[in-house]
């Protein structure tokens, strides 16, 4: 079974880390890949069906859709990644002070994650973008303002674990600080089974910046980020649809191969980390 | 069991306070100011200073944080969440009015999941690795990645533009609920499938499932009824995450489609900073989903008589 697993588990890895390498590379070389610039108004050409010029198709200020989308891929992974490393930064911290000392402190701490956690995540963001404004540090904003939240819960399981070990008595009767051994021995340990939930988590914030967008809440207009385009492109769904169709291919594809990226890690990882994640 | 019980009430109040509180504070420093924008949106015009003054004093907007916060807190005990600034009804009732509708696009949603996953997903466990079983990994992973805003737009484009088979928008008749429905339910029926599929593995890998087998009992018998109940208790926990998921879908859901739900309004006031039904809904919202959750504890721990006695020890 656990055999059959990694197998499968090393196909899905490798299937997502092509995918998500190819988006990187479209990111990275966005300027010699796509063939006219994202922001070119023509109006002359606007809302043209994909055809040889434009590979799909113009929108409605006639700007080169697919340009647009290669473009985009620096915002939508950017901006992910932008969320989950402080999420997972600022998790990790928390969590491992919180395991590590534990008492008074790890009680304070957790009782504020559950009470975080309690919050319906996505309405709280809607809110908090809402109220101060859309603008890309206040999406940022709302979605670090939980989003820490499940990185400490499981930092801290993992880091309860970790402490008990042999190696880490060991680093305390060498004389190493506090601060030594939860930066040298308990982050270290505690990161791998981390990063599954990291790679999962880029998926859910991929989708939140494109629904945030799409409302108008998130990332603004005349930027070619996917939801946003989504956002210009809604007026004109019935009469031409095709300016719809490869923003959302673009995200499905993308939050699908980090899924299968984390799905395999996940697979692959051992069993006892497996376990802590529940997962 | 009771000790729990009492424990997790108290800590929902806590949070419900907590909720209030920072809901209140955020949409006290936000910027903008809403007797501008409301006036604007009632009138068409630029308001004058004069007016501005005059509906903030009316709506008590100018006094000092903690007078506001107070109030709000005295008139949330006698059971009023205040008045939208938009329409001038009560928030209580602008959210009763609305959540029949979200309720319906839920609950809809909610059965679709389990009549569709939660077969799927035992099938793909009795038999592990088999192409239906890859099969189904897909398509599930595929529903989790797909942005059901996007969805929506394209299911209205196939079934209502180019087949003509269904309304896109509006509310009323059954016709109109299948889109809206089909779009919330794909997201949480693919999780839901894989949930199923793990927690039914680990049950027939038990001993009492071999002894079924021994014992000669048909297969269909066998997973369906004694490995089936046990799968099910984990299920039931992430139904109360689900209901989460439920919410935060139909915000998105429903302003795509025009449904006339809580969700809708939500959004519509976000755009209005319609203050007093901001606070209010994310209150709601949030009470909404610590009682679920709550209730879902308590199921949990009628349905698997294990955590009962390790609760009492």
């Amino acid at each position: 079974m656990y055999i059959l697993e990694v197998t499968r588990g090393k196909k899905m890895l490798l299937t997502g880390s092509i995918l998500i390498f190819g988006f990187m590379a479209l990111a990275v070389f966005a300027p010699f890949i796509a063939p006219y610039d994202p922001d070119d108004v023509k109006v002359e050409e606007r809302l043209l069906p994909p055809g040889e010029h434009h590979l799909m198709g113009t929108d409605g200020f006639g700007r080169d859709i697919f340009s647009r989308v290669v473009f985009g891929t620096r915002y939508s992974l950017f901006l992910a990644l932008v969320v989950v490393s402080i999420n997972l930064l600022l998790g990790l911290m928390i969590g491992s002070i919180a395991g590590y000392f534990g008492g008074l402190i790890d009680e304070l701490i957790m009782r504020i994650v559950d009470i975080l956690l309690a919050f319906p995540n996505i309405i709280l963001a809607l809110c908090i973008v809402g109220v101060l404004g859309p603008s890309v540090q206040n999406l940022i904003l709302a979605l670090v303002a939980l989003g820490w939240v499940g990185y400490t819960r499981v930092s801290r399981g993992l880091v309860l674990s970790i402490k008990e070990q042999g190696f880490i008595g060991a680093a305390k009767a060498l004389g190493g600080s506090n601060m030594y051994i939860i930066m040298r021995h308990i982050i270290p340990n505690a990161f791998p089974p981390l990063l599954v939930l990291a790679t999962l988590h880029v998926s859910h914030t991929i989708l939140s910046i494109a629904a945030l967008s799409f409302l108008g809440l998130g990332v603004q207009a005349p930027t070619p980020e996917w939801g946003a385009m989504l956002s210009e492109g809604k007026q004109f769904i019935f009469t031409h649809p095709h300016v719809m169709i490869s923003p959302g291919l673009a995200i499905t594809l993308s939050v699908l191969s980090f899924n299968l990226l984390g799905e395999g890690l996940r697979d692959v990882l051992d069993p006892r980390a497996r376990e802590v994640l529940n997962v | 069991m009771r000790r729990l019980l009492i424990q997790r009430l108290v800590s929902a109040v806590f949070v419900m306070l907590i909720a209030s509180f920072l809901s209140f504070l955020l949409l006290f420093y936000a910027p903008g100011n809403p007797a501008e924008t409301i006036i604007r949106q009632q009138s068409g015009l630029d308001p004058t200073y004069a007016e501005i003054e005059l509906f903030m004093k009316r709506h008590d907007l100018n006094r000092p944080f903690l007078v506001q916060c107070l109030q709000w807190l005295y008139l949330l005990t006698h059971g009023k969440l205040g008045v939208s600034l938009r329409t001038g009804e009560p928030v209580l009732e602008e959210f009763t009015a609305r959540f029949g509708a979200t309720f319906q696009l839920a609950v809809a949603a909610m059965a679709l999941s389990v009549i569709i996953g939660l077969p799927i997903g035992v099938f793909a466990a009795t038999k592990p690795n088999s192409l239906f079983d890859h099969i189904i990994r897909v398509v599930s992973l595929a529903g989790v990645s797909i942005p059901e805003f996007w969805l929506g737009l394209m299911l209205m484009l196939c079934f209502s533009l180019a087949l003509g088979w269904l309304p896109c928008f509006g509310h009323g008749t059954v016709r109109h609920l299948v889109l809206p429905m089909i779009t919330l339910a794909v997201g949480i029926t693919a999780s839901l499938m894989r949930f199923v599929r793990t927690s039914m593995l680990e049950v027939l890998n038990l001993d009492y499932i071999k002894t079924a087998k021994a014992k000669g009992l048909r297969e269909v018998v066998i997973v369906w009824k004694h490995a089936l109940k046990n799968a099910l208790i984990p299920v039931v926990t992430i139904l109360g995450t689900q209901v989460g998921h439920l919410l935060a879908g139909a915000v998105i859901v429903e302003t795509v489609f025009s449904w006339p739900g809580i969700g809708k309004f939500f959004v519509d006031s976000i755009y209005a900073r319609d203050y007093p039904v901001i606070q209010g809904f994310v209150l709601i919202i949030a009470a909404i989903y610590v009682l679920v959750n709550l209730l879902v504890d308590i199921l949990y721990v009628y349905l698997d008589p294990r955590v009962r006695y390790e609760g009492r020890s």
